[in-house]
C-alpha cells in the first residue's frame, strides 16, 4: 500500500477532528496496491494487478457531493499516449454516480462532446475513449517527451477548452511550469466549477523539473510516478526488475517501528532494521529468502514505501489482511503506535507518516487524523467501493458541517457488527494513550456496498486535540513549564486587573457611604427645622416633608447599594431580630406617616418567635419593604403586616404584608429585581423613584445567605424573606 | 440632670430647644466641646448626669487615651466616650441621638445600653420623642409641652 501525500491542512475540516478510519476487510491477494490522497477534495488511487501493471489516478471532487450535483462523473481509469491524443481508459463501473449506478464509457463520450466541442471523442469496441485535439494533443506531446508524468489532480472545466483547474494554486504552478499557456490556465472558482467526467489532468514533466517543484507543492496531490502506456509500461517494467537504479529515500522512522512491531526485527536495532529493510527494498532474493514480500518497487521510485507484511509461504498470496495507518498531521508516533498494537494483535499493520505541511500543524488544536485501511483484494469492485467509502470517511473528517450528511445512510447500508479483535485492539491501544480519551469519541459504522466490496467495517474516531503533543519527555517537561508560566502570568495579569478593580469599587462605594452619611446630618436638622418651623403653613410643611423623604430614602438606597457591592461579604455583628430593632423602624416609619398626613398602620407579629440571631441586613431590608409598602400605598392608605417565624432549621422569616397597589403580572419577578427595573404601576403610582431598592436587597441579602421572592402580587402583596439564623438559640 | 454633647449645636437645637423647654437650663446642660466633656467626666467630683444624650460622630478630643479613628463614616469618638461613660457613670442612661447607623457601632453598643437607654436616629427622631423619651429614662411625666408636640 502506498499513500498519496497531502497536506491540504486548510481544507481539512472543522480543526477540531481526529479521524481514524479503520476500514477492515480481507485482503485476499495482496496484489492491490491501493493508494488513497488525503485530500479533502479529490480521492486518488492507483493499483496494479499480477496481469496487468498500470497506474491510473481517479480523482474525485468530493465537493460535488455537496452541492447536490448528479451529473454522472465517470472517472479516468488510465491514460495511454496515441500519436496525437490520449487513449482513455475510463473504468466503467469505476465510479458509481450519485444515482447509483455505473456510468457508461458511451454517456461519458457524449458528455465529453457536449462540454468540450472542441475535442474529437471516439468509442472504441474495448470501452476506451479516443480523444484528440487541444489540450489532450498537448498533453500527448508532452507525455511523448518525457517519461515521468506529474499526476496534478484537479478538473477540467467543462466549456470550452479544457482548462487546468485545481483547489490548489499550486497545481496552476505546475501547469505553468510545464509550459501550458497561460491564456488557457483559468483559475478555478470552486463555487462555480462544474465537475464533471476527466477528474484528473495528467501532465508530463522533465524529472529535473519534478525534483524542484516536489518540494515546493507541500505535498499537494501530486506525486512523481513511472509514465506508463503500452511503450513506458514495458521500459518502466523492465527497469523496475532492477532494484539498483531505484532512488532510495531514507526510510522513515515510522516505517522502521513497524517493522519492529510486526516482528521484523528486535526494537533495540534499529540500524539492523534499517539495514535489512534497505535490503529488502534492493535484494529481490533476500526477500525470499525472509519470506517477506516486497510492494510499491515500480510505481514510487522517489517516494519509496515498504509494505512490511509478512509472506510466509513465497511466493504464495499475501497474508489474509494488511493495514495501512496513515497520520498527515505530524503525529505519527500515534500512527506508529497504533500499527505496532494491531501487529501485535496479529494484524499486519503498517504506520505511514505524512510529514506536516508546516509548522502550524503542531500547533494546539491542530486535528489529529490518522486512518487505517484494510482491503478485499478479491472483490472486482473493490476500488469503487473503497473510493466510496473512503470518501465518506474523508468528508466526514474534513469538511466543515457536512458530517451528518455525508455518513453512510443507515437505512440503506448494511450494518454489521465489528469485529470484537478490531475493536479491542483499537480499545487497547486507546487505553495506552489515556491523554487521548477524554477527548476521543468512537463511533462506528459499515461501509455501503459491503456486499460488492466485502468492506465490513469502518470506524470513525474523532479526537479533538486540544493540547500539544510533545514528542519527548523533555517536550512534556517544556510543555508544562510553559503552562505554568503562562498560567502565572495570566493570573498575576488578573489578579492586578482584579485588585484595580476592587479598590476602585472600593473607593467608590466609600464614598458614597460617607457622602451619604453627611448628606443625612443637614437632611435630619433641616426635617426637625421645618417639623418645628413657627408660621408655616400646613400644606406646604407636609409637601417639603415629602420631598424631604423622598430624597432621604433615596440616600438609604445609595448607602444599603454601596454596602451591597462596595465592599467583599463578611460577617456581620449579630443583632437580635427583636422588638427593639424591627419596632424603630415601625415606630418611625409611624410617625413619619403620621407628619406627612398620610395613614399606614402596621401590625407586628411573630416577634416572640425572633429570638433567632440575624444579621443586620436584614434590617436595611425590613426598612426597604416597610417603606415600598408605605411609598406604594392604595387609597385607603397603608396596611401593613409583618410576621416573623421560624423557617427551618436556623433561618428565620419574615413576610411583609400589604394592600397597596399591588405588583402586575407582566413584571416579571427577575424584572422585578433587577437593577432600575420599575413597574408600570408603580411608575404611574409613583413617577420618581430609582428601581434599586429590591434589587440592593436582594444583593444584600444574598450576600449573607438570605434570600428574598415575591410570595403574591397583590391583594395582598407579600415579600417573604428568609435569612440564615447565625447560632442563635431559636424558641419554639 | 440631663446632659447633652454634639459638636454641631445649629444643627441639634430642635431637640436642644425642646429639651429646654420641657426640663429647663437649670435641670438640661448641652456642651459642644468635646474635649471639655471628656475633661468633666474625669474630673474628680464631677456630678454624674442622671441622662447623658451622646452623639457618635464626634470629633476626636485632645485628651490622653483618644486617637483619630476615622471610618467611612467619619471619626466614632461617641463610641469610645461611651465605654469611658459607663465605666465612670455606671447609673447613667445614655442615649445616642445620631445619624450614623451602620450596624458595627449599633452591634457595639446598643447590648451595652441597658433596659432606658436608647439608640435614637436623628433623621427619625422629633423633637418631642426625644423628650418623651427622657422623662421615661427620668422616671417623669410627660410635661404639658412635651404633651402638646406629641401631635404637631
Amino acid at each position: 500500500m502506498g499513500v498519496t501525500p497531502n497536506c491540504r491542512r486548510g481544507a481539512v475540516g472543522r480543526g477540531h477532528g481526529l479521524a481514524v478510519a479503520l476500514l477492515f476487510g480481507v485482503c485476499g491477494c495482496g496484489e492491490v496496491r491501493v493508494v488513497l490522497s488525503r485530500a479533502p477534495m479529490h480521492t486518488a488511487i492507483e493499483y496494479q494487478s499480477d496481469q496487468t501493471r498500470y497506474a491510473g489516478t481517479v480523482a474525485e471532487p468530493l465537493c460535488a457531493r455537496s452541492r447536490g450535483t448528479t451529473a454522472a462523473r465517470p472517472a479516468m481509469g488510465a491514460c495511454f499516449q496515441t500519436g496525437d491524443g490520449l487513449r482513455v481508459e475510463l473504468r466503467t463501473g469505476l465510479r458509481r454516480g450519485a444515482a447509483g449506478r455505473s456510468v457508461t464509457t458511451s454517456e461519458v463520450a457524449a458528455r465529453l462532446r457536449e462540454i468540450a466541442p472542441a475535442l474529437r471523442v471516439t468509442e472504441n469496441p474495448d470501452s476506451t475513449l479516443d480523444i484528440s485535439g487541444r489540450p489532450a494533443a498537448v498533453l500527448a506531446a508532452m507525455f511523448a517527451e518525457q517519461p515521468v508524468y506529474w499526476v496534478v489532480e484537479g478538473v477540467i472545466e467543462g466549456t470550452g477548452p479544457f482548462f487546468v483547474t485545481s483547489p490548489s494554486d499550486e497545481a496552476l504552478e505546475v501547469a505553468r511550469l510545464i509550459g501550458v499557456p497561460s491564456k488557457e490556465l483559468v483559475a478555478l472558482r470552486r463555487r462555480e466549477t462544474r465537475w464533471f467526467g476527466v477528474n484528473d489532468v495528467v501532465f508530463y514533466s522533465p524529472p529535473e523539473d519534478a525534483a524542484t517543484l516536489v518540494p515546493r507543492l507541500h505535498h499537494q496531490q501530486i506525486h512523481v510516478c513511472q509514465g506508463f502506456g503500452p511503450a513506458e509500461r514495458d521500459r518502466l517494467t523492465g527497469a523496475a526488475a532492477r532494484p539498483e537504479a531505484w532512488r532510495i529515500e531514507p526510510l522513515p522512522p515510522t516505517t522502521l517501528a513497524a517493522a519492529v512491531g510486526a516482528g521484523l526485527a528486535p526494537e533495540c536495532d534499529r540500524a539492523a532494521v534499517a539495514t535489512a529493510l534497505r535490503a529488502v527494498a534492493c535484494d529481490p532474493a533476500w526477500l525470499r529468502k525472509h519470506q517477506l514480500r516486497p510492494a510499491h518497487q515500480a510505481l514510487h521510485p522517489t517516494t519509496f514505501t515498504l509494505d512490511v507484511r509478512r509472506c510466509p509461504e513465497m511466493p504464495e498470496p499475501a497474508p489474509a489482511c494488511g493495514f495501512d495507518i496513515v497520520s498527515n498531521s505530524g503525529w505519527g508516533e500515534y500512527a506508529t503506535s497504533f500499527a505496532g498494537a494491531l501487529a501485535a494483535a496479529g494484524w499486519s499493520a503498517r504506520p505511514v507518516a505524512l510529514p506536516p505541511p508546516e509548522e502550524k500543524a503542531r500547533r494546539i488544536g491542530e486535528p489529529i487524523q490518522v486512518s487505517m485501511l484494510g482491503l478485499s483484494g478479491d472483490d472486482e469492485n473493490l476500488i469503487p467501493s473503497t473510493i466510496q467509502l473512503f470518501r465518506d470517511l474523508r468528508w466526514i473528517a474534513t469538511e466543515d458541517g457536512a458530517e451528518l450528511e455525508a455518513r453512510p445512510d443507515a437505512a440503506k447500508a448494511d450494518f454489521r457488527e465489528v469485529p470484537e479483535e478490531a475493536r479491542q485492539a483499537f480499545s487497547g491501544w486507546l487505553r495506552a494513550h489515556p491523554e487521548l480519551v477524554p477527548l476521543a469519541t468512537v463511533e462506528s459504522f459499515t461501509a455501503r456496498n459491503t456486499r460488492l466490496s466485502g468492506f465490513e467495517h469502518a470506524y470513525l474516531v474523532d479526537v479533538d486535540a486540544l493540547w500539544l503533543a510533545p514528542r519527548s519527555e523533555w517536550g512534556y517537561l517544556v510543555l508544562v513549564v510553559l503552562g505554568v508560566l503562562v498560567g502565572l502570568s495570566t493570573s498575576m495579569v488578573q489578579g492586578r486587573r482584579i485588585r484595580r478593580l476592587d479598590a476602585a469599587r472600593a473607593l467608590l462605594s466609600g464614598q458614597l457611604r460617607a457622602a451619604s452619611h453627611e448628606w443625612k446630618s443637614p437632611l435630619s436638622s433641616l426635617r426637625q427645622s421645618i417639623r418645628t418651623a413657627e408660621g408655616m403653613d400646613r400644606h406646604e410643611r407636609v409637601r417639603l416633608l415629602r420631598d424631604l423623604d423622598f430624597f432621604y430614602r433615596t440616600l438609604q438606597r445609595f448607602r444599603a447599594f454601596a454596602d451591597a457591592f462596595g465592599r467583599a461579604p463578611a460577617p456581620e455583628p449579630v443583632l437580635r431580630l427583636r422588638v427593639d430593632i424591627v419596632e424603630p423602624l415601625i415606630t418611625s416609619m409611624r410617625q413619619r406617616a403620621a407628619e406627612l398626613e398620610e395613614d399606614v398602620r402596621i401590625a407586628l407579629s411573630g416577634v416572640e418567635h425572633g429570638d433567632a440571631r440575624v444579621s443586620a441586613t436584614v434590617e436595611q431590608a425590613l426598612r426597604t419593604l416597610l417603606d415600598n409598602a408605605h411609598a406604594y400605598a392604595g387609597e385607603g392608605g397603608a396596611s401593613i403586616r409583618v410576621r416573623l417565624a421560624p423557617a427551618g432549621p436556623l433561618r428565620v422569616a419574615i413576610e411583609v404584608e400589604d394592600d397597596g397597589i399591588g405588583i402586575e403580572a407582566e413584571l416579571s419577578e427577575k424584572d422585578l429585581f433587577a437593577n432600575g427595573r420599575r413597574g408600570k404601576r408603580a411608575k404611574d403610582h409613583r413617577p420618581q423613584g430609582l428601581g434599586i431598592g429590591l434589587f440592593v436587597t436582594r444583593q444584600l441579602l444574598e450576600g449573607i445567605g438570605g434570600t428574598i421572592r415575591l410570595v403574591h402580587r397583590e391583594k395582598p402583596t407579600v415579600f417573604r424573606i428568609e435569612v440564615p439564623c447565625k447560632g442563635g438559640r431559636r424558641k419554639p | 440632670m440631663i446632659l447633652m454633647v454634639d459638636d454641631e449645636p445649629l444643627r441639634v437645637s430642635a431637640w436642644t430647644d425642646a429639651l429646654k423647654r420641657r426640663f429647663g437650663d437649670s435641670f438640661f446642660l448641652f456642651m459642644d466641646d468635646v474635649g471639655a466633656f471628656v475633661r468633666y467626666l474625669r474630673a474628680s467630683g464631677s456630678a454624674a448626669p442622671d441622662l447623658l444624650i451622646l452623639d457618635v460622630g464626634l470629633p476626636t478630643p485632645d485628651e490622653p487615651g483618644y486617637t483619630e479613628r476615622s471610618t467611612e463614616y467619619g471619626t466614632r469618638t461617641g463610641a469610645q466616650i461611651f465605654d469611658e461613660v459607663r465605666a465612670r457613670w455606671p447609673g447613667t442612661t445614655v442615649f445616642f441621638l445620631t445619624n450614623v447607623d451602620d450596624a458595627g457601632v449599633k452591634g457595639r453598643v446598643i447590648p451595652k445600653l441597658g433596659e432606658r437607654g436608647r439608640y435614637l436616629d436623628k433623621y427619625d427622631t422629633a423633637p418631642e420623642k426625644l423628650v418623651a423619651a427622657a422623662c421615661d429614662a427620668l422616671g417623669l411625666p410627660h410635661g404639658p409641652d412635651t404633651a402638646q408636640e406629641e401631635n404637631p
